[in-house]
């Protein structure tokens, strides 16, 4: 039984720790910081999205960036976005693994990393987002 | 008689006060639960892995077609864990529905339970290590890892159990965790304990993903802000949920289980993966039909 109390304790320490370094690194022992981020009521709130042409001439239709999509969520490319916005061509990866997942879809000849972006004044939303290319790929077959 | 209790406690020595403590945590930590319960728990949770696989982190094989954009976390990096592919994911997930289908029924708890433990750690771990960690598998995680400590139990047995009690005391801890530990994480971010409350998180959760439900809330920027500070203060308060009992432990349990219901409807955020584990503060084995009810010795 003595173990069970050690192992016990050695898990809080583990929560603990992953708390107060601030980072989820540590799963399943990382701090709980879903929406922990308090965001200025005056401040911007962006949106990460990525647009795509389609083979069919379709023109900026959204990728569908989630488990059954694409395999990759909105928030996994905007945890990356910086390699993404380094190196564009991480977007290939999306779109071949949309035609892996989805073969008999109109498959994506053109990427656009977008965001949008939308300002707040005292917690209200003002005006039109301000919309910004952060990147784009032309499609390898 | 005041004075004669005072002169015996001046008596102990801090050694002894000291186990004494010990000894009181330890009965915490280690309270007899009937076998029963152990049998109902299993069968719910062993049940919801798969239900969890499937149709909750059911990006894993998926991911298998993006191994490029795998960046391990510290467990990944410490260990040598397979990279992701679609073959990988695929033996996983049937290691994982028939480990969890025998473990569900109480036959090899320990030799099924530890290997869906670990085939669904490994599972998770592929499902997050791709630049998003969620929370809502704190709790379940922990119960993949105890239930397996507890050996045999039936949903016939009768007599209790102090391992049962241990393992449902970690699942306990690991659900208050996920709000205590949430409230933390609001400190440590923002710097000070109650900042977060004033913010505009709400808006900016209900811009980026906020159902029609949600979004007419925008006009109402006031309104989100007290509905932070509701949250903020019950996530302080959670531990308190722990030394409930009765009808506070169900009304506590109806207030958070409301909040995760709320989340869901305004931003398809539903933590049913933490809301199951709620039930290892319950006494579920009343809810057996008296056939199943162990006889009374």
């Amino acid at each position: 039984m003595a173990w069970r109390l050690a192992v016990a304790a050695l898990g809080l320490v583990a929560l603990l720790h992953g708390t107060l370094r601030d980072s989820d690194d540590f799963f399943p022992f990382g701090s709980m910081a879903q929406y922990a981020t308090g965001h200025d009521l005056n401040g911007q709130t962006r949106s990460t999205y990525i647009l795509a042409d389609t083979e069919s001439g379709q023109e900026k239709v959204r990728v569908p960036l989630n488990a059954t999509g694409t395999g990759i969520g909105r928030a996994e490319v905007e945890g990356q976005l910086g390699r993404f916005i380094e190196d564009p061509s991480l977007m290939q990866v999306i779109a071949d693994a949309y035609r892996a997942i989805h073969p008999e879809r109109d498959q994506y000849t053109h990427m656009y990393l977008m965001r949008d972006i939308y300002q707040l004044e005292n917690g209200y939303v003002v005006g039109e987002p301000e919309r910004v290319k952060l990147g784009e790929w032309k499609v390898v077959r | 008689m005041t004075a004669s209790v005072e002169t015996s406690a001046n008596r102990q020595s801090p050694t002894r006060r000291w186990r004494r403590g010990l000894a009181h945590v330890a009965r915490w930590w280690l309270p007899e639960i009937p076998f029963a319960r152990v049998a109902i728990m299993r069968a719910v949770i062993y049940l919801f892995l798969i239900y969890d696989i499937f149709f909750f982190r059911n990006d894993v094989i998926p991911h298998g077609y993006s191994p490029e954009l795998y960046q391990p976390l510290w467990i990944g990096r410490a260990l040598p864990l397979p990279e992701p592919s679609v073959g990988l994911a695929q033996t996983l997930q049937i290691v994982i529905v028939v480990g969890a289908l025998i473990a569900a029924t109480g036959r090899l708890p320990r030799l099924a339970g530890w290997t869906v433990a670990l085939c669904y750690f490994e599972w998770l771990i592929l499902s997050m290590s791709f630049g998003k960690v969620d929370h809502d598998h704190l709790a379940l995680v922990i119960a993949a890892f105890v239930l397996p400590t507890i050996g045999r139990a039936r949903f016939s047995d009768s007599g209790a159990s102090r391992a049962g009690g241990w393992a449902f005391r970690c699942i306990q801890v690991a659900v208050i965790f996920t709000y205590f530990g949430a409230a933390l994480a609001k400190w440590v971010r923002n710097g000070s304990p109650f900042m977060w409350g004033n913010s505009a998180v709400l808006t900016w959760a209900f811009i980026r993903r906020g159902t029609d439900i949600a979004r007419w809330s925008l006009d109402y920027p006031w309104m989100l802000r007290i509905g932070q500070w509701v949250m903020l203060i019950a996530e302080y308060l959670s531990p308190v949920v722990l030394f409930l009992r009765g009808r506070w432990l169900y009304l506590a349990a109806a207030f958070f289980l409301g909040f995760h219901l709320v989340t869901y409807l305004t931003l398809g955020i539903h933590f049913l993966p933490t809301v199951i584990c709620w039930l290892a503060f319950f006494p579920t084995e009343k809810l057996l039909p008296k056939r199943l009810h162990a006889p009374a010795v």
